[in-house]
């Protein structure tokens, strides 16, 4: 099966600046070089630390940054040099669902016309059609008519996000990136969002990029997951395996620091200390090297490339366990 | 009922198994342009000393109010505790007036907020910070600001800041979440208070450092004796570290029982929903849809009649429609606010 999506070697590094006239004093490398393939009507899981690079990876494929280096292949055409009708081809076939669904809504747009946008934008109907299109979507996501003519404050945190998937939906994009989508949200409404995103999912074909920080969530919802670690893929991997057979030092130290719903006395681990440090590291070697407790002396001169262990288990370490 | 002006320092040994606190139908109600909002309606709570209580539910049901009342800081108007009683060793805090409070304030009760980034002051340094609350509590034990600032490096060492000699001239922007989660710890604990009300100490955070951050306060807790109130809605953080558990639901506490029973044996058909809308990876690896509660909470506008959760309740009865339930036992130390337990 060819991949929807092909991310090869993207890089992007933000300049840090320092003193009075703003002169860069070094690089943040938010992305540093990474590798991924979506196939088509999958979730592919990406998770990480805030801060480890995830929504400048998003940006990345959206075109929303540019990156330094590396190509993006979506649905077999060069995202990167794009122009004219085949990048509004492109655009047309992904869109996103953002984290905030307060601040993600336009606040004097109402319901209707926040949902037409995407659709007169690209053009796909006429004014009747495009009507027809606003109501079968609010349908599709469980909202009722009357719903359009309000505005986004009028709304919940939980009916805002299905706003945000309506309009993401309404230009039939083959790949929707969901960036954080239900941190923001309770207990019991973050299940109803989830269950609406897979059962659009199995109707429409859809693939899912899905970020999130939390592992329960992407877990449940993805079938592979890639872990994030200062810009660079760490482990890649189906998710059951993830969690049964964690190989990256990192990955465990994650699924360690997950709290169990499950009342064990004394099961909070001591362990996931100093999982992260702060240093911007000088990039020769891996990046997790300061925090790992398996290092060798080659894990400081030559970071570690993602290789595949087992059949579809992508790790970058070089003493997996 | 009110007590003989402020405690004495050292009068904190009470006899075992007694209550470090008791709240007892406690009413805290908002009066907004809009209308009345009864945000705590009828809330019955106990402490028992060196525990750690979780308070569970979702967003607006009430626990950061049941939080602030407990520290009388309500903003009044709008908000006004109307009735009820929150006995604090034995004396009730409604009762005090500013300057009594102010001695209970931060010294025997203190609070870690939410947002540590946005609850510490970004022009003074962390270390003047921790001093200040020092200073203004333990006047009869430290004299100097020196000395504050002595004990305050001591505060910054305990919580696991590391080099606290460099970083008690630190402003708040120049530390992390995580470590500014910690300031907030050392400048809450720095008074050795007895009770402990952490509000969502870490939502903001990320799981590695949310571990630590459990930790820490788990330590502390074992070290102090102090008792811990953390208000949350993760009910894996409650797994880990508490005893015991109150679930809310607008206003309400509808179910309260030690940890265990309310993993194993939870009751209430919010409490059981609660738990089933939690995604695991094992969940899917059955193929299970995720259970969802249908519905959203009720706002006080449309707030059903009798009980509250009848609209989303899947087990809901014609009593459930006409009157809110009582507290019922179905254990010595487990209640629960549902008429289907009445017979219990």
């Amino acid at each position: 099966m060819n991949p929807l999506l092909e991310v090869h070697n993207l890089r992007k590094s933000f300049p840090m600046k320092s003193g009075i006239f703003g002169r860069a004093s070094g690089f943040i490398h938010a992305v540093d070089g990474v590798d991924l393939k979506l196939f088509p009507n999958e979730t592919l899981g990406l998770v990480g630390e805030s801060g480890c690079g995830k929504t400048t990876l998003a940006k990345l494929i959206l075109m929303l940054e540019t990156p330094d280096e590396g190509s993006i292949i979506f649905g077999g055409l060069d995202v990167l040099h794009a122009r004219g009708n085949v990048l509004q081809k492109i655009r047309r076939g992904m869109q996103v669902v953002f984290q905030d669904p307060f601040g993600s809504l336009n606040p004097r747009k109402k319901v209707r016309s926040i949902i037409e946008e995407p659709m007169i934008v690209h053009k796909t109907g006429t004014r009747e059609e495009i009507r027809e299109r606003t109501f079968q979507l609010l349908d599709m996501v469980g909202l009722s008519q009357d719903m359009l003519h309000r505005y986004p404050h009028e709304f919940s945190g939980g009916q805002r996000q299905r706003i945000c998937i309506a309009r993401a939906l309404a230009i039939n994009p083959s790949l929707i990136i969901c960036d954080e989508p239900v941190s923001a949200l309770d207990v019991s409404i973050q299940a109803q969002v989830i269950n609406l995103l897979t059962d659009l999912q199995s109707r429409l074909k859809l693939s899912y990029l899905f970020i999130s920080h939390n592992l329960s969530v992407v877990g449940y919802i993805s079938q592979r997951i890639a872990v994030m670690y200062h810009g660079r893929i760490v482990e890649l991997t189906q998710a059951q395996a993830l969690f049964e057979r964690p190989l990256h030092p990192y990955t465990q130290c994650l699924i360690e620091a997950i709290p169990e719903p499950l009342p064990r006395p004394g099961a909070l681990k001591q362990s996931a200390v100093s999982s992260r440090n702060h240093q911007p590291h000088d990039r020769v070697g891996c990046a997790y090297l300061a925090s790992c407790t398996r290092s060798r002396k080659e894990c400081s001169q030559a970071s570690p490339k993602l290789t595949e262990i087992e059949t579809g288990h992508f790790v970058a370490c070089r003493s997996p366990e | 009922m009110k007590s003989g002006g402020v405690p004495v320092e050292g009068a904190y040994d009470m006899d075992a198994g007694e209550n470090l606190l008791d709240i007892e139908d406690l009413h805290t109600y908002f009066y907004t342009p809009e209308g009345l909002v009864k945000a705590l309606d009828g809330v019955d709570l106990s402490l028992r000393a060196g525990h750690t209580l979780g308070i569970v539910g979702e967003s607006g049901c009430g626990k950061t109010v049941l939080a602030l009342s407990i520290l009388r800081l309500i903003s009044d108007p709008p908000g006004k505790i109307v009735h009820g009683r929150i006995a604090f060793q034995g004396i009730d805090l409604l009762s005090l007036d500013e300057d009594e409070l102010r001695s209970i304030r931060g010294n025997k009760i203190s609070m870690i907020f939410q947002e540590p980034m946005t609850s510490l002051n970004p022009v003074f340094t962390i270390g003047s910070q921790i001093a200040e609350v020092i200073l203004l509590h333990q006047r009869q034990r430290v004299g100097t600001y020196r000395e504050a600032f002595t004990l305050a490096l001591d505060m910054l060492r305990t919580v696991g800041i590391p080099s606290p000699e460099k970083r008690i001239k630190d402003y708040p922007h120049q530390l992390s979440g995580g470590m500014c989660q910690r300031v907030m710890i050392a400048m809450a604990m720095a008074c050795k208070p007895m009770l402990l009300i952490a509000d969502e100490p870490t939502t903001a955070l990320d799981v590695t450092t949310q571990a630590q951050i459990l930790c820490l306060m788990n330590d502390l807790k074992e070290e102090t004796g102090t008792s811990i109130i953390l208000v949350t809605h993760d009910l894996g953080i409650v797994a880990q570290v508490c005893q015991d558990v109150a679930v809310m639901y607008t206003g309400h506490i509808v179910e309260y029982a030690p940890v265990g029973n309310i993993f194993s044996n939870a009751l209430h058909p919010y409490t059981k929903g609660l738990m089933r809308s939690v995604p695991t990876v094992r969940v899917r690896s059955r193929m299970e849809t995720l259970y969802a509660i249908p519905g959203t909470v009720p706002t006080f506008k449309d707030m059903p009649k009798g009980c509250t959760f009848n609209n989303r309740c899947p087990e809901v009865m014609d009593i459930c429609r006409s009157e809110y339930p009582g507290v019922f036992h179905a254990a010595p130390d487990h209640t629960v606010r549902c008429w289907r337990y009445r017979g219990t």
